[in-house]
């Protein structure tokens, strides 16, 4: 028998150790490949994405790759350290080092081919169904399968490479230790986990400096960068200091610890914390990351919707002074037929504006009789009559600024300054204006201004179509009408200017729903990761725990306490990562979505992801946990 | 009073070749006993142990402790009853790595939920009696094996046990801690008149007991009792040992 026969056979007839290990590899692998096959996929590389989003998306590879890598190292010491009897027998045979090492590279070469292989073929069949989800879920066009060349052979390159460095790197492990203690194994006793207060405090410090960066004044980018690494710092430093430190302080509190199974658990758990920090350290950058591109991209749906659901016209065509009247008349001819083609019931305004200067903002004046004409359009109240020197200030109720209920203000256009008393109403119609409010002012008036200031004079014609209630979609009349008539104002020559709230819609929504789906696919695949990974280490250390659990129930420990200890500590690794995730990803998305101009509240889209992650891994949890406690169980007397 | 009564125990492994391990055994211990199972190894020994301890059930015959019948009693209660009837001591200690000297002994008084007071009452007489006071804040593996079995037994005697069971309890340790560990429990029987069940290979640390039973093969061999003079004891259980110890008749096959 050869060395590489018996570092083969060796791998062959253990099949059952190896095949967690297996397993775990080749699925890093197929996560990967899923994902290189949709960065490389033609459709996406050819969309119109902005240098972010693309940015966004290979530093998303480097974090799936860094994560492979760590997974995979992991897992390896995890197995090499559960073999150390085997290799502690055969340096007792009289392997040398050098025959040893060879097996180990051999092996996992050997493993690693295996995973790739097998990987990228689940990979070929998991792109296919998220490539067939991708356009269910969101109203995209197909993304079509492709036989990704590119992707396989980045996969295979990056995995090899990984595997073999990740070899070289282990075989340090194994060199230090002593015959003896390969024999013994993993039986010597653990040493007690340490925190240093003064790290732990460098922990707070970091966390409270990335706070006070996002919190303390008008966020810049110095800012961000600042609370990004202190932040991911300081989630480092909670999780191998400040943790262990709390768990301990937990302990040796009596009152608290010398209580039921609390004793067994704190004691675990500081251990469990201290071994299992990097992973959980990861696990929170990784879904804080996720939370926070899941309530951006929730915060940002809801604000391009709401946009639409506010804009009660559906059609705006707007043309200036020193157009052509009679081609701005064939023009609203022309749409007009078009949305009876397209069989849309609509009812047509056609209204004056004039843009001034006055009380703080830019403000639309409007005739009392137009904006009559829209609100009986759009079934708002009417305005009955104004006096010469009345009039009525309309803002939708999304606006920042508030106005009082009643007042007078100052109205100039020009050098003319007029005294008006006011009354305020919010409702719809003030979407005509861009931005700031709409002013109603008695007839008379406006004809007065629009003959001292012809200017200023905005033309504007508005359709009007029952509100259905729904949003629009790909295959809606509204839509189809909306895109045709954008397109149609868009290409060549036209007097007037011409906007629809679906077309609007419908274009913010596609160009964002690729970056949101891919955003959430990777969160999904960090969380089935992360809860893979867990599952594996709490395998591993099963034996373990089983001998010390059997040797309590000797003394009395029944299983109602094994069950509490137990399912406080695989609880605790599986949502502290959560928590503090959305936590972060609160207290960091606030300050980003201000200076983003956005006005939507942060918190309802970061708790509706979390909570997604926190049900998907509630499902990971209640499995892994029946199966340890079953597991131990047996074992009990 | 009876502490622990054995009546017909049987108990058989079941498997391709079923084994025999016990056969009728019939044993009483009187409360404040202190009774040594000897044997050689494969005898049985152990598995009596399982039956008294409650960790193994008996194919047939009836075991009680303190008038109790463990093996009708339901998963829970059984904890329940181990932990406040029996005490553990083990060959291996079975000690948690991850908990502190005085952590270790206290665990089965706060599964229990006790107070702290009393638990903080019981820990300071329990420790000085075995001696290990100064080493209570310690680790598990920063303290020597003699130690480490003191810990074990103050935890097992913690909760006051009618009956204390010790597997080999000397089996891992040099002859200096055996007979510190050996004392102990000798204390522990005559000062609280605690009841203990020890089993053991090791002649010295038998000679601690008033009465010794010899399992051969699964059955009761002897039984010899304690004089004054434990020199003499040790005497006659190496004595007995080589008598039941050995191939009895090859012995006597000798003609002259």
């Amino acid at each position: 028998m050869s060395f590489p026969q018996f570092a083969f056979n060796n791998v062959r007839r253990n099949a059952r150790a190896y095949i967690a290990y297996l397993l775990s590899s080749a699925f890093m692998v197929m996560i990967f490949f899923t994902y290189a096959v949709f960065i490389y996929h033609p459709r996406i590389a050819e969309s119109e994405m902005g240098n972010m989003t693309r940015t966004g998306m290979s530093i998303a590879t480097v974090i799936v790759y860094v994560f492979a890598f760590f997974f995979v190292l992991y897992s390896i010491s995890v197995f090499l350290k559960s073999r150390n009897r085997e290799f502690g027998i055969l340096t007792i045979l009289g392997a040398e080092s050098r025959q040893i090492n060879l097996l180990i590279l051999l092996e996992n070469m050997l493993i690693g081919t295996v995973a790739i292989v097998t990987g990228i073929a689940g990979g070929l069949l998991l792109s296919k169904l998220f490539l067939l989800i991708s356009t269910k879920v969101i109203d995209m066009e197909e993304l079509p399968f492709y036989w990704p060349v590119k992707a396989i052979l980045l996969t295979t390159g990056a995995f090899v490479l990984l595997f073999l460095f990740i070899s070289i790197f282990t075989l340090l492990f194994i060199r230090k230790s002593q015959v003896l203690e390969l024999l013994k194994g993993s039986s010597k006793p653990k040493k007690e986990p340490r925190a240093n207060v003064f790290t732990a405090m460098l922990g707070i410090l970091l966390l409270t400096i990335g706070y006070l960066a996002l919190h303390a004044k008008k966020l810049d980018e110095i800012g961000l960068l600042i609370a990004a690494v202190s932040g991911i710092a300081g989630t480092y430093f909670f999780y191998s200091q400040l943790s262990v430190w709390l768990t301990r302080r937990l302990q040796r509190s009596r009152h608290i610890a010398w209580k039921g199974a609390n004793l067994l658990w704190t004691s675990e758990m500081s251990y469990k914390l201290k071994d299992n920090a990097r992973m959980l350290f990861l696990v929170t950058v990784v879904v804080a990351l996720a939370c926070m591109s899941t309530g951006f991209v929730l915060a940002y749906e809801k604000q391009i919707r709401d946009v639409y659901r506010d804009d009660p016209f559906a059609v705006k065509y707007s043309s200036y002074r020193d157009s052509d009247p009679q081609l701005v008349q064939k023009e609203i001819n022309y749409i007009k037929e078009r949305f009876e083609q397209a069989g849309l019931a609509y009812s047509f305004i056609d209204l004056k504006m004039m843009s001034t200067s006055g009380y703080s903002n830019t403000i639309m004046l409007i005739s009392q009789t137009d904006y009559n004409h829209v609100a009986s359009a759009l079934h708002i109240e009417l305005i009955d009559s104004l006096a010469p020197s009345e009039a009525v200030l309309v803002q939708t109720d999304t606006a920042v600024q508030k106005y009082p209920a009643a007042d007078t203000m100052e109205l100039q256009v020009e050098e003319s300054v007029r005294q008006l008393s006011y009354t305020y109403r919010e409702n719809d119609i003030a979407t005509l204006t861009y931005s700031g409010p709409l002013l109603v002012i008695p007839d008379s008036l406006f004809a007065q201004y629009a003959e001292d200031y012809d200017g200023h004079i905005e033309y504007n014609n508005v359709f009007v179509i029952p509100e259905t209630g729904k949003l629009p979609t790909k295959d809606d009349p509204e839509t189809r009408l909306a895109i045709e008539l954008t397109n149609w104002i868009r290409d060549g020559q036209h007097e007037g200017y011409l906007q629809a709230r679906a077309e609007n819609y419908y274009t913010n929504k596609q160009s964002f729903s690729l970056f949101s789906f891919i955003g959430v696919f990777i969160a999904m695949i960090f969380s089935v990761s992360s809860a893979s990974f867990l599952y594996f280490k709490l395998h591993t250390e099963l034996a373990a725990d089983a001998t010390m659990y059997r040797s309590l129930s000797k003394i009395g420990l029944g299983s109602r306490e094994m069950n509490i200890s137990a399912t406080i500590q695989i609880a605790m690794l599986f949502y502290i990562p959560i928590l503090v995730a959305s936590l972060q990803s609160l207290v960091v998305l606030g300050p980003v979505m201000e200076v983003m101009n956005s006005t939507e509240a942060v918190y309802r889209p970061v708790l509706a992801a979390s909570a997604i992650y926190l049900a998907v891994q509630t499902v990971y949890f209640l499995i892994v946990r029946a199966r340890y406690i079953k597991k131990v169980n047996q074992t009990m007397v | 009073m009876d502490i622990l009564e054995v009546k017909a125990l049987n108990k058989v492994y079941a498997g391709k070749v079923a084994t025999q391990a016990l056969t009728d055994i019939h044993l009483t211990i009187r409360k404040g006993e202190f009774v040594g199972i000897m044997g050689p190894s494969g005898s049985g020994k152990t598995t009596l142990l399982n039956m008294v301890s409650t960790i193994d059930r008996p194919s047939s015959g009836e075991v009680k402790i303190g008038g109790a019948n463990p093996y009708s009693m339901k998963k829970r209660e059984l904890a329940h009853f181990r932990r406040r009837q029996l005490g553990f001591v083990f060959q291996d200690f079975n000690l948690l790595d991850t908990l502190t000297v005085a952590e270790n002994i206290v665990l089965p008084l706060t599964l229990d939920r006790r107070p702290l007071k009393q638990i903080d009452s019981l820990l300071e007489q329990t420790a000085s009696k075995l001696n290990i006071t100064g080493i209570l804040n310690k680790r598990v593996y920063e303290i020597s094996g003699g130690q480490r079995q003191r810990t074990a037994i103050a935890r097992a005697i913690i909760g006051s046990p009618v009956l204390l069971l010790a597997d080999e309890p000397t089996g891992a340790l040099d002859s200096n801690s055996s007979r510190a560990v050996m004392e102990s429990l000798v204390d522990i029987n005559e000062k609280d008149g605690t009841t203990l069940m020890l089993v053991t290979h090791d002649p010295m640390a038998a000679s601690y007991c008033n009465r010794i039973v010899f399992i051969k093969d699964g059955k009761l061999a002897a039984e010899i009792h304690r004089g004054d003079n434990r020199q003499a004891f040790f005497q006659k259980i190496i004595d007995t040992l080589s008598f039941w110890g050995g191939n009895t008749s090859e012995l006597s096959s000798i003609r002259v």
